[in-house]
């Protein structure tokens, strides 16, 4: 009977197909394990897409196709020669991809491309165990990329198929599956014990800093500014929505116009775009807090693999890691490969005070102790703008730095030369005269501007007349250099979408470039795009596009390409909100956040305390985990008697008391005394109880205990008995029993 | 009690150094369960038998079953019988042997099934139906049969169904040395049985089936008792398992034996003790040896 009912579950089981010139491997894991590993796997490459190379794909239809084809029979498993040319093509592209460097996105496809090939060769348990690591790894590698609350419930989902997966790999036999094991139900629930202990591991576990850090193939798979910008990369990077970072402000929220996030200055043109001098990465010592800063902030950021930070302008924080350049621009102490959170204190105006006149030890370049920053001095020239003028020339070396903001390349944009030496020389003028050129002559705003190649701006000025902010920026700071005015170029982003919980979120199309022209006191913040498309400053990139239809024109599926669609750019909204919480709650839980919890809730100062507890924590859950077991499993009261019957039982065969098995209680116990006369009343006692408590009327649990006492007492005398001895060197001769009877 | 103990020492003086074989047919009688004994011709089948009746002091009869043996040569015929005086005639039942207390089927394997079965249907409903009459047989009834190894020529081996109707089937065996010699000088086996006298009457036999009916059963035992069922059913490769009737066969066979063991309860050791000439026959041989090493005492 049992035969015919595993016989019929029989084509449940993977038949393994055999190979010519092969032993036959038998194979026994069910169609049931494989799908979940193929749908693990599977699952585990999702958030890897963007960052897998073109053939990849096409690699993982043809592996797919072919795996199908086994598991429906028309095909073998490759053989070794297959398989062993598979494995040097996928390595092949993996390396070219890659560029023979070690970056993540290579080590993401090697890892992708093994685990991709493995399905070719899932034939018995071990390689699914194989397959149900090889998805949790890739699964957690995902994580580099994509961090968002919908990633972690993608990688639930996936934890969820793998260990479904491995249930089900781990519970088949010869037969195939138990059909009626539920493997998601019991993944799910295993799942669900976990939870405990990830908390515990969330809290308390060390937030360690990066080890090492790998580099990502192209700068452009961490979307972002540059420390050089070239014509067409801030329109280039208007093609993406992706998050740069979200703001929540305490409580006073700037105009829409004022949001120009400064992150850099560029005050070097090479003849073809501007780049950055070290004077961002100058440090200097941070101004106090004063009352004027009047908005305060709190950032979190996407990493940028840079070590810039946003600010609006006038800005200090009081953030840990957080350093102040002699720009006047935050930046970390440490490249931003994780999500970064730190608060700002902002003045937020058009006028940003030069750290060239209140400063000194500037050109150290370098850190100086001697940088005194005398806070009122930023106080004061921010309201009054009464700064002392006689400061300008103070020293030689300030004037040489003021110099960088004037050099222009001597070969390039001769016409634009010209005609700036023809504008006004006074900085408010030069605005003014610049500004109205623009705004009069035909220019126009849009993300699709020509190439305009060697002297750039001088065709953009006089010839097409079409361009994005960097255009703009780029021509006016290098018209005002021209002009005798020193200026810079800003990078940063301007504006960002407002939630009605409150937060803003600045995106990837945010990003702008203006110009900040230095008064004779302080830098002066235009915006030559301001004049040409002003609904670009009030409104945001989208508006200034319109007419276009440029915006987002790559992503076509971004939702925010929709957002004139009511309930799509609710749900849009939505979502935003969910990960902003997520990435404020849940991702931004950091070194600090987590001291603050550890001393408020466990009054702990040290995260080695934390490191104690985490320990004890765990080894406690063992504990309890094995006291829980150990409890679900412990005999029943009648499961006792038999216990120690067994035990008596081992404890005479090692005595040298023969037992055939099958041999009754009564009849051993008379053996035993026949062996050793010294447990006669031992035995005689035991065999009393075991009348009462096992042939006696009804089930007496209090007999069966102390029968079960009696008889491990009988046991442990045994033991004795036999030890002693044994240390005499005599044992008692073997008898054979003499009858069965009592 | 000691009457039964004297009837077994008694029994043993003509069957000699078999004593676990007449304590098993003792019991087997006490637990109302017919007996099959299997040997080789001359083994002292036919004299146990006889020796058993004459103790209890029960009417005995022998049947001896031959090939062409029917069913009314056991069961008994109506025969037209006239009245000489009055000249009427009627039908009168002749009852067979199989109207005694204990009934010896001599060779029960030589016969055919269909006289065979006219039997064994006896020794189950104890009652007979013949000629659209019924009657019943005396009590207490007891059919030992003896049969040759079936792989012997000319036998018509038992179906399991009928073996299952057999409480016991025990097997003599040769003597070993002593009562061997023992045998071959002593007097005749057929002179000692005359002389042997009744020890338990058939009355004092149903009171002892009555205190063998009221032996205790305790929980533990009865586990055994369906753990052994259970294997031979499940695990232990048998063609069949063991009966329902087998396990209350098994049951009373044990509290027979209790009973001999002058206890009224039942404990693991009775079980054994039977196990093996209840079981064998209605599985396969020594089928009881493979229960016994695989099924737990206490489990």
């Amino acid at each position: 009977m049992m035969n015919t009912a595993s016989s019929s579950s029989a084509p449940n089981v993977l038949t393994s197909v055999a190979t010519k010139g092969q032993a036959q491997v038998s194979t026994h894991l069910p169609r049931q394990t494989l799908l979940l590993l193929v749908g693990a796997l599977l699952s585990s490459l999702v958030l890897h897409l963007n960052y897998l190379p073109v053939w990849f794909y096409a690699a993982a239809v043809f592996v797919l196709g072919w795996r199908a084809l086994v598991y429906f029979g028309y095909l073998s498993f490759p053989g070794r020669v297959a398989k062993t040319i598979t494995v040097l093509i996928a390595s092949y592209g993996v390396y070219v991809t890659a560029g023979g460097q070690i970056t993540l996105e290579g080590s993401g496809a090697f890892l992708a491309s093994a685990g991709l090939l493995k399905l070719l060769e899932i034939a018995n348990r071990r390689d699914a165990v194989f397959v149900v690591f090889m998805a949790l790894f890739l699964q957690a590698s995902g994580f580099l990329f994509d961090q968002s609350i919908f990633a972690a419930a993608q990688g639930i989902f996936t934890m969820l198929l793998a260990m479904a997966a491995m249930i089900s790999a781990q519970s088949a036999n010869r037969s195939g599956i138990h059909p009626e094991l539920p493997v998601f139900a019991t993944a799910g629930r295993l799942m669900l014990f976990s939870i405990p202990f990830m908390l515990i591991v969330y809290f308390l576990f060390p937030r360690l800093g990066p080890l090492w850090s790998v580099a990502l193939n192209s700068d452009s798979s961490m979307t972002g500014l540059s420390t050089r910008m070239q014509p067409g990369d801030i329109s280039s990077l208007s093609q993406s929505s992706e998050v740069a970072f979200r703001v929540t402000f305490d409580d006073e929220k700037p105009a829409q116009r004022d949001l120009y996030w400064r992150v850099m200055t560029l005050d070097f043109h090479d003849g073809s775009g501007w780049a950055q001098s070290k004077l961002d990465e100058t440090a200097v010592i941070m101004p106090q807090k004063t009352d004027a800063h009047r908005y305060e902030y709190e950032i979190i950021q996407e990493a940028t693999g840079q070590q810039f930070l946003f600010s609006l302008s006038e800005s200090v924080s009081e953030t840990q890691g957080v350093e102040f350049a002699m720009t006047r621009v935050l930046y970390s102490d440490r490249p931003i490969y994780e999500r970064k959170r730190y608060r700002v204190a902002s003045i937020g105006t058009d006028q940003v005070v030069s750290s060239l006149i209140t400063g000194t030890g500037i050109t150290t370049f370098g850190k100086t102790s001697s940088g005194i920053e005398d806070p009122t001095v930023l106080k004061g020239s921010v309201e009054t703008d009464a700064l002392d003028t006689s400061d300008i020339g103070r020293t030689d070396k300030n004037s040489s730095v003021l110099s960088t903001y004037s050099k222009l390349p001597n070969d390039s944009n001769a016409q634009t030369i010209a005609w700036a030496k023809t504008l006004p020389k006074n900085t408010a003028e030069f605005i003014q005269a610049f500004t109205q050129y623009i705004s009069q002559q035909a220019f126009y705003y849009t993300l699709k501007p020509p190439k305009y190649g060697d002297n750039d701006i001088d065709k953009f000025l006089f010839e097409g007349r079409r361009g994005f902010c960097e255009h703009y920026a780029s021509a006016m700071a290098f018209a005002a250099r021209a002009a005798g005015i020193p200026s810079r170029v800003v990078a940063g982003y301007q504006g960002g979408e407002w939630h009605t919980e409150g937060h803003l979120t600045v995106r990837q199309y945010d990003a702008h470039a203006w110009v900040e022209l230095w008064t004779g006191q302080v830098w002066q913040r235009v915006d030559p795009t301001a004049a040409v498309a002003p609904s670009r400053i009030e409104y945001g990139l989208e508006r200034a596009v319109e007419n276009e239809g440029s915006f987002l024109s790559q992503e076509l599926l971004s939702p925010h390409r929709y957002r004139s669609i009511n309930w799509i750019n609710n749900l849009r909204l939505k979502m935003d909100n969910i990960n902003y919480l997520w990435s404020r709650w849940v991702l931004s839980y950091d070194e600090k956040k987590q001291s603050d919890f550890l001393s408020r809730w466990f009054g702990l100062d040290d995260l080695l305390d934390g490191l104690y507890i985490l320990a004890s924590t765990i080894a406690g859950l063992f504990v309890f985990g094995t006291v829980w077991q150990w409890w679900l499993q412990r005999p029943a009261k009648e499961r006792r008697l038999i216990l120690a019957w067994a035990g008596l039982i081992q404890q005479a065969e090692k005595a040298g008391v023969s037992v055939d098995s099958g041999l009754p209680p009564l009849s051993l116990l008379s053996r035993l005394a026949e062996y050793y006369p010294e447990l006669s009343d031992d035995c005689a006692e035991a065999q009393r109880l075991f009348i009462t408590a096992q042939y006696g009327e009804g089930p007496d649990l209090h007999a069966d205990a102390l029968l079960a006492r009696q008889l491990k007492g009988v046991g442990r005398r045994l033991r004795g008995l036999d030890r002693k001895m044994r240390r005499d060197g005599r044992r008692p001769s073997t008898k054979t029993s003499a009858s069965s009877d009592v | 009690m000691s009457a039964i103990h004297q009837a077994i020492s008694n029994l043993s003086q003509v069957i000699v150094g078999k004593e676990q074989q007449i304590r098993l047919s003792v019991a087997c009688l006490l637990a109302d369960g017919h007996l099959l004994i299997e040997d080789l011709p001359g083994m002292g089948k036919t004299t146990l038998s006889h020796a058993l009746a004459k103790v209890f002091g029960l009417e005995y009869r022998r049947i001896q079953f031959t090939s062409d043996l029917l069913p009314a040569d056991v069961l008994g015929v109506s025969v037209f019988e006239k009245n000489l005086e009055t000249g009427e005639g009627a039908f009168r039942f002749h009852p067979g042997p199989v109207f005694a207390q204990v009934v010896l089927a001599d060779e029960i394997n030589r016969a055919t099934a269909k006289s065979q079965s006219a039997l064994l249907e006896a020794m189950e409903e104890r009652q007979v139906t013949v000629e659209g009459q019924t009657r019943c047989l005396p009590d207490p009834f007891f059919v030992i049969a003896t049969q040759n190894p079936s792989s012997q020529a000319g036998t018509f081996p038992l179906p399991e169904s009928q073996l299952d109707r057999f409480l016991m089937c025990l097997s003599l065996g040769y003597p070993d040395e002593n009562s061997e010699r023992e045998l071959l000088e002593g007097r005749s086996r057929r002179e000692l049985v005359d002389e042997l006298t009744t020890v338990v009457g058939s009355a004092e036999l149903i009171v002892l089936r009555e205190q063998v009916a009221a032996v205790k059963a305790s929980a533990s035992v009865l586990d055994y008792l369906q753990r052994l069922l259970a294997y031979s059913r499940h695990d232990g490769g048998f063609p069949y398992g063991l009966s329902p009737r087998a396990g209350l066969s098994l049951l009373r066979a044990a509290k027979a034996w209790a009973l001999l063991e002058n206890r009224d309860f039942l404990i693991h050791e009775d079980v054994q003790a039977v196990l093996a000439s209840v079981v064998d026959h209605r599985l396969q041989p020594l089928a009881s040896r493979k229960l016994l090493e695989y099924v737990p005492v206490l489990a």
